[in-house]
């Protein structure tokens, strides 16, 4: 029974300060869909005897058969606060009732760009941690995902349960444990914490924005809710109440009186705060349930305050444990009242977003509206995903109204993110059809949706590929584009089993395109179709998709392969020459590498052909050891105007060479985007045009003398520069029992896998081990490690970076292997192009 | 700067193209022929007869012109001597040899026949059998040796017992054609199912055109002819192909889908019968890559790679109202025999679509900056609703009927839809430019859409000043807006973006010319 309206979701969506938007993440497997049932529950959206065991918002089949979550899922929920609790809201709230907008989000590193998606729209994050495992390399993912966009954290650290029952962990140890997690976390965050404009974002239990819980047995508490218990019953404050229940507060049952020590004059030990008053009652109802103690735990309950039914009283051990933590410590009401109290408001958290957000002059009048959450300023809504509607090929464009209000019919501007102010490229006026609401599996429609929410929208998913802006104001800028976590570097090649069934191939490969914010489909030059993806499982998924859902036809998938960057090891020898067409004019130039830090830098958008000339040379003089003439004299940065090689002038007083810079650059562009060795893009070289000589004649050095000669030099350039293949590298991070080590070990080192840390966590034979594992060898990688280790590893692989492998592409050996194998695969002659081929003799 | 004291030559005296070497069709190399064996070859006597005969039997041709493909040309004065004497009026009728096609070989160079007000072509050599338009047309395909009884014996061994064969050539073989279909039949007697012949109407009789070449029914190509069995498609058929890897047969390959594809050169010592199959596959999928990159051009160069093959101006007229109608802009080239130089120098053009005989018009443009695509290609990059299914059309005649359906299939659709690209793999609108034809019509639209104005502003028209308050701009003119995006717009002073460079001296440069300075020499 659904325990609100939509009426009454719609009226409290315009008391922007009683609104909580928030995202679920965590490292996979550590529980985030089950505690969110528990939320879902008390929604009454589903019945709480279910919580834990439906995952309400893995709404796919796969995700509740694989037991894991692929697409981040939206829900709409109706809380209202109790007014002790709402003293402890620090923003001004209006009336007790609270909307949430939960999305939970997948935890598997193949899907980070989904929780990216999802962290966009909302405002704080519920970092889920697992007491046993700890903070594990997706947790600090998220985390870090979570800070670059600005979003608030509280923890939750759960499975308290297992540490309890199987592990048998006595109270100070857990209580160490927990201490550890929320350490772990708070080092975490101090790291990737952006500049002070958001405050202090470590988390606390005795602030109350740790809880302690089990998602599964659908209960947890912070420690809040203990104060206000034993505040009634001590009469003091629950504010220092409960700085007592955390640290080194501890408590003398004799005396009735908290010291910093634990252990009085008479050496009799004092009990830890914590230990004391919130675990106590917990381990006492855990060992009297469990140990079929069931009058103990009975009188117990009464004295807690819980209500046991009579059909209750029948159940024995763990079903009756459930029942009474529930009833004890309802997880439900720990997470809200922690999301309630601690996480921002759209109205308090846009105010430090909006610089984050918005790439526009931060004084413009859609900056002011997103700063305010203006229901009544120009709209602006972030379109951060697709989501597949019941209708084949439709999508509901899933996002959050930052300003304005978005209503059914409206005409707005659509922004692609390629959209520039002033310009009409990817620019769309439309109407919106519908908004609607998105709870989870079902959809409900809603008239309007002003600031501060998120919402669907039907009828634009055509103008958009993955994501936009949507405004009504003329002059507003986009929303940043996302920046996602992971790349997709891993490739397939699929073609249809019949040709006839190709144009729903294509389709489907555009619906599938949207469906996911960082899979990529494409055409490759040689006629094949590719999709790229983050790894061997997302890749798995989409292609299950594509054939079932997207084109739902006969689908041939080629082997995964992984896409290499060319590069050069080494400075030309010497000036590689090559005359145009026409024999008229002479290009010459020298490769050299630019190395992997200048290289990285360009990557992360530290340094790009967008920032200011002078600007960037100072930094280049600075920080790279350029030559000051050369660092102004960067002609394009290439491919896709934005990549990692450069054309630099290096040439002295040449005439006209200003009107051939556009054809030399568009030779560069085409020559970096399919190098001379596997025609695979290059990556971190820098070509300096030494020389040019030009004819005296403009017709004889137009685009069509200059293009092709420019292209045939920078390829005699690398060939004369040892050139050389750089392949993508995954960082594994493996948790496994230290039995399992072996195992492990052996499956990395027949992988060329690279250990590099290898950690053990305290008190527990658990090992973590970080190992840098060549992408190439990947495939399969999870299902030989399971394997030699009898399913007790779990690895978690993420893109890393390049490395340059060892030997040229024009020595015999294993780099040569690759170049002649990929240039079989694109339809290429096996031997590559030699020198001669584009350096010509004077 | 060097104080030039001579007038710097614009180009060498010549030499180097009195010196060039061409690159032949090494797969013809030749063997030197006796003039008894080219008199034989090049059916010098038949040639003659039909001359002397003239259109009507009674007015001979007076004025013949002879074109050789470049690998022919040696044996070209032996074969015009040769047919001089056999000509009825030494006086009057007078033969000429024709060189260095304008395009390809294969196409018979009406433009230069008419210029010498030739009566005839003579067409040597390898032929795409494009029908030409005004002149008369004989064709001397010469002839290769074929052993008819070892393709027929090869053949029935390979082919699975029942399959249907269509059976076609190079032009070099046609003579023996009806032997090698005969042979068929004799040796797969129950082994073969039906076995029919491609003919080759042109073989041994002049092709003249009836100027009339608005007849829709007519056959475009006087090419090959066939008539499958009753209730047959070509699918239920394997083509065997009697000749090398050529255009001819990559032509057959993608155009017709047959069941297979065997290949039978009498040349090739190993293996003379093979079937054909990878290539195709490979081939297709690069043109089809190539109809993505056309689908997201904005500005489309025509091509003009043919002035004979008939209806090629129609071609090129049908082109030019798709792209209107789509809203692309285009320009019309005429660039003579095709090479990267020439196209690379319109840099603004994002896809060229050739207007050449079918042979030609496939051009593997991987050394292209930008595709190269066939009419149908461009056909099916403008099409909204149409997905390639692998059909392939490179004839003329097929082509304009496909134009007329598009273009009933394209009205009304939605112009602002973007399309998924699958070269970048995002959503790719095009750009839509005013046509001084349509601008009328579309001023008129505009002011009616007032509605949607207020948002997008009147981007379609004049916008006078833009935010930098540059200079006007004229929105949709392609041209204009390719130049505002370079960085070098006309003459000006070298570096005077970056006015910190000082001023220095006059150095003494290079003299001469870039292939060959002065000091060089």
């Amino acid at each position: 029974m659904v325990n609100f309206t939509i009426d009454q979701i719609r009226g409290l969506m315009d008391k922007i300060s009683n609104i909580r938007n928030m995202s679920v993440i965590a490292h996979v497997d550590h529980g985030k869909s089950t505690l969110t049932d528990s939320l879902v529950a008390k929604a009454g959206i589903i019945s709480s005897a279910k919580a834990g065991e439906t995952r309400f918002t893995d709404t796919r089949q796969d995700e509740q058969d694989r037991g894991i979550t692929i697409k981040s899922t939206a829900i709409s929920m109706y809380f209202e606060l109790d007014p002790e609790q709402l003293e402890d809201v620090k923003e001004k709230t209006d009336g007790k009732g609270f909307l949430i907008n939960l999305i939970d989000s997948p935890g598997h590193v193949d899907f980070s760009s989904e929780v990216t998606a999802a962290l966009r729209v909302t405002d704080g994050a519920l970092v889920v941690v697992d007491t046993i495992s700890g903070v594990s390399v997706q947790t600090e993912t998220v985390l870090r995902q979570a800070l670059t966009e600005m979003i608030k954290p509280v923890v939750m650290i759960n499975k308290v349960d297992r540490a309890m029952l199987e592990r048998q962990l006595p109270k100070e140890e857990l209580y160490q444990n927990f201490r550890r997690v929320v350490e772990d976390v708070n080092v975490n965050i101090s790291t990737f914490q952006a500049e002070g404009i958001m405050g202090d974002l470590q988390v606390y239990p005795d602030a109350g924005t740790v809880a302690f819980g089990s998602g599964l047995h659908a209960w947890g508490f912070t420690l809040r809710q203990f104060a206000v218990r034993y505040a009634k019953k001590f009469g003091i404050d629950r504010n220092r109440m409960m700085k007592k229940l955390w640290g080194d507060n501890f408590f003398n049952a004799k005396t009735k009186k908290w010291s910093t020590k634990s252990s009085d004059e008479s050496g009799a030990n004092n009990d830890r705060g914590f230990n004391m008053f919130a675990l106590d009652p917990i381990y006492r109802i855990f060992d009297a349930t469990m140990n079929e103690r069931k009058d103990e735990a009975f009188a117990l309950a009464d004295k807690l305050e819980i209500k046991v039914t009579s059909e209750e009283r029948d159940l024995n051990g763990k079903p009756l444990l459930k029942v009474l933590m529930r009833k004890f410590l309802p997880a439900a009401e720990a997470l809200m009242e922690m999301i309630c109290i601690h996480l921002p408001s759209p109205k308090v958290a846009q105010k430090y977003r909006c610089g984050g957000l918005y790439e526009g002059p931060l004084d413009d009048v859609c900056a002011k509206g997103i700063q305010a959450c203006d229901p009544k300023g120009p709209l602006m809504l972030y379109v951060s995903k697709m989501v597949p509607t019941s209708d084949k090929g439709r999508f509901y464009a899933f996002g959050r109204v930052f300003s304005g209000t978005a209503a059914s019919g409206m005409k707005v501007r659509i922004q692609g993110p390629n959209y520039k102010p002033g310009k009409k490229d990817d620019l769309y006026v439309k109407s919106i059809q519908r908004t609607i609401l998105m709870m989870g599996r079902f959809i409900e429609s809603i008239e309007d949706c002003p600031a501060g929410n998120i919402l669907g929208l039907v009828g634009i998913d055509q103008y958009l590929l993955k994501s936009g802006t949507l405004t009504t104001e003329e002059t507003a800028y986009n929303m940043r584009v996302m920046k996602f976590s992971v790349s997709p570097v891993v490739q397939v090649a699929v073609e249809v089993k019949n040709q006839q069934d190709l144009p729903k191939l294509i389709e489907g490969l555009k619906r599938l395109s949207k469906s996911d914010p960082c899979v990529m489909t494409s055409t490759s030059e040689s006629g094949e179709h590719i999709i790229a993806g983050a790894g061997e499982l997302h890749l798995e998924i989409c292609l299950k998709d594509l054939e079932e859902d997207h084109a739902q036809v006969p689908i041939k998938k080629g082997e995964p392969v992984v896409g290499y960057r060319e590069t050069v090891l080494a400075e030309s020898y010497d000036n590689a020459l090559s005359k145009s067409p026409n024999k008229h004019n002479r290009i010459y130039m020298k490769a050299q590498p630019l190395g992997e830090e200048l290289t990285a830098a360009m990557e992360e958008g530290k340094i790009t052909p967008r920032d200011d000339i002078k600007e960037r040379g100072r930094v280049l003089v600075e920080n790279y050891e350029w030559d000051p003439n050369d660092a102004r004299k960067i002609w394009a940065f290439e491919p896709e105007n934005n990549g990692s090689n450069l054309l630099v002038d290096t040439t002295k007083a040449v005439q006209y060479l200003n009107e051939i810079k556009d054809h030399c650059v568009n030779g560069f562009r085409w020559a970096a985007k399919t190098g001379p060795s596997a025609e695979e893009p290059m990556r971190g070289c820098r070509f300096n045009i030494t020389d040019v000589s030009l004819h005296a004649d403009s017709i004889h050095r137009g685009a069509g003398q200059i293009m092709p000669a420019c292209r045939r030099a920078i390829y005699a350039s690398v060939l004369m520069a040892q050139p050389g293949l750089q392949e993508p590298i995954y960082l594994v991070e493996i948790q496994c029992p230290d039995s399992a080590m072996g195992g492990v070990y052996s499956v990395l080192n027949r992988r060329r896998g690279e250990v590099f840390d290898e950690e053990q966590r305290p008190g527990t034979t658990q090992m973590t081990i970080k190992a840098y594992l060549p992408v190439n060898e990947s495939f399969g990688f999870v299902t030989h490690l399971r394997a030699e280790t009898s399913g007790q590893a779990f690895p978690q692989s993420v893109f890393d970076h390049w490395s340059t492998m060892s030997g040229t592409t024009l020595e015999p050996g294993k780099v040569s292997d690759i170049v002649k194998h990929v240039r079989v695969r694109k339809g290429l002659k096996e031997e590559m192009m030699g020198l001669d081929h584009y350096y010509d003799k004077l | 700067m060097s104080v030039v004291t001579n007038p710097v030559a614009i180009d060498n005296d010549g030499s180097a193209v009195i010196e060039r070497t061409l690159s032949l069709d090494e797969s013809l190399d030749k063997q030197v022929l006796s003039r008894q064996e080219i008199i034989e070859q090049y059916e010098v006597v038949r040639t003659a007869e039909i001359i002397n005969a003239g259109s009507d039997g009674e007015n001979s041709y007076l004025r013949i012109a002879l074109q050789f493909p470049d690998e022919l040309l040696p044996d070209s004065t032996v074969v015009s001597e040769e047919l001089q004497k056999r000509l009825k009026d030494q006086h009057t009728q007078q033969v000429f040899i024709l060189a260095d096609t304008s395009y390809g070989s294969c196409c018979v160079d009406e433009v230069a026949a008419s210029h010498y007000s030739a009566d005839i072509v003579v067409h040597y050599g390898r032929t795409c059998l494009s029908l030409s338009s005004r002149t008369p047309v004989y064709y001397v395909f010469g002839r290769e040796l074929l052993d008819t009884k070892d393709c027929a014996q090869r053949t029935v061994q390979q082919l699975d017992p029942g399959q249907n064969v269509l059976l076609m050539c190079d032009v070099p073989y046609a003579y023996a054609m009806q032997d090698v279909a005969h042979e068929l039949r004799a040796c797969g007697q129950g082994k073969l199912g039906d076995v029919v012949l491609s003919e080759i109407s042109v073989l041994g009789k002049p092709y003249v055109p009836n100027g009339d070449t608005t007849d829709e029914k007519q056959r475009i190509r006087p090419g090959r002819r066939w008539q499958l069995g009753e209730g047959r498609t070509i699918a239920d058929y394997s083509i065997l192909y009697i000749g090398g890897e050529s255009l001819t047969l990559t032509n057959i390959m993608v155009t017709q889908r047959a069941q297979s594809v065997f290949s039978y050169d009498p040349r090739r010592t190993e293996q003379p019968l093979r079937e054909e199959t990878s290539k195709v596959n490979r081939h297709l999928n690069r043109r089809y890559y190539m109809v993505q990159r056309a689908k997201d051009a904005n500005i489309v160069g025509i091509v003009v790679g043919t002035l004979a093959a008939t209806r090629y101006l129609r071609v090129v007229e049908a082109l030019k109202q798709m792209l209107r109608s789509a809203g692309r802009k285009y320009y019309v080239f005429v660039v003579g025999k095709l090479n990267v130089a020439k196209l690379a120098n319109f840099a603004e053009i994002e896809t060229f679509v050739l207007v050449a005989c079918p042979e030609n018009s496939l051009v593997d443009s991987k050394d292209f900056y930008q595709p190269v695509v066939t009419p149908y290609e461009l056909l099916l990059a403008l099409s909204s609703s149409r997905q390639w299914t692998g059909d392939y059309v490179t004839d003329f005649h097929a082509f304009l009927e496909e134009a007329k359906l598009h273009e009933e299939e394209e009205d009304g659709s939605d112009e602002d839809l973007p399309h998924f690209s699958l070269i970048t793999g995002t959503l790719k609108q095009n750009r839509r430019y005013n046509h001084p034809q349509n601008a009328n019509g579309k001023l008129a639209e505009s002011s009616n859409a007032s509605s949607s104005s207020a948002l997008v502003g009147r981007m379609s028209d004049l916008e006078i000043r833009n935010k930098n308050t540059e200079i006007a701009e004229y929105m949709g003119s392609a041209g204009a807006e390719y130049l505002m995006n370079r960085s070098f717009r006309g003459l000006g002073h070298d570096g005077a973006e970056d006015e910190e460079i000082e001023p220095m001296k006059a150095v003494e440069g290079l003299s001469g010319i870039a292939r060959g300075y002065e000091h060089e020499k």
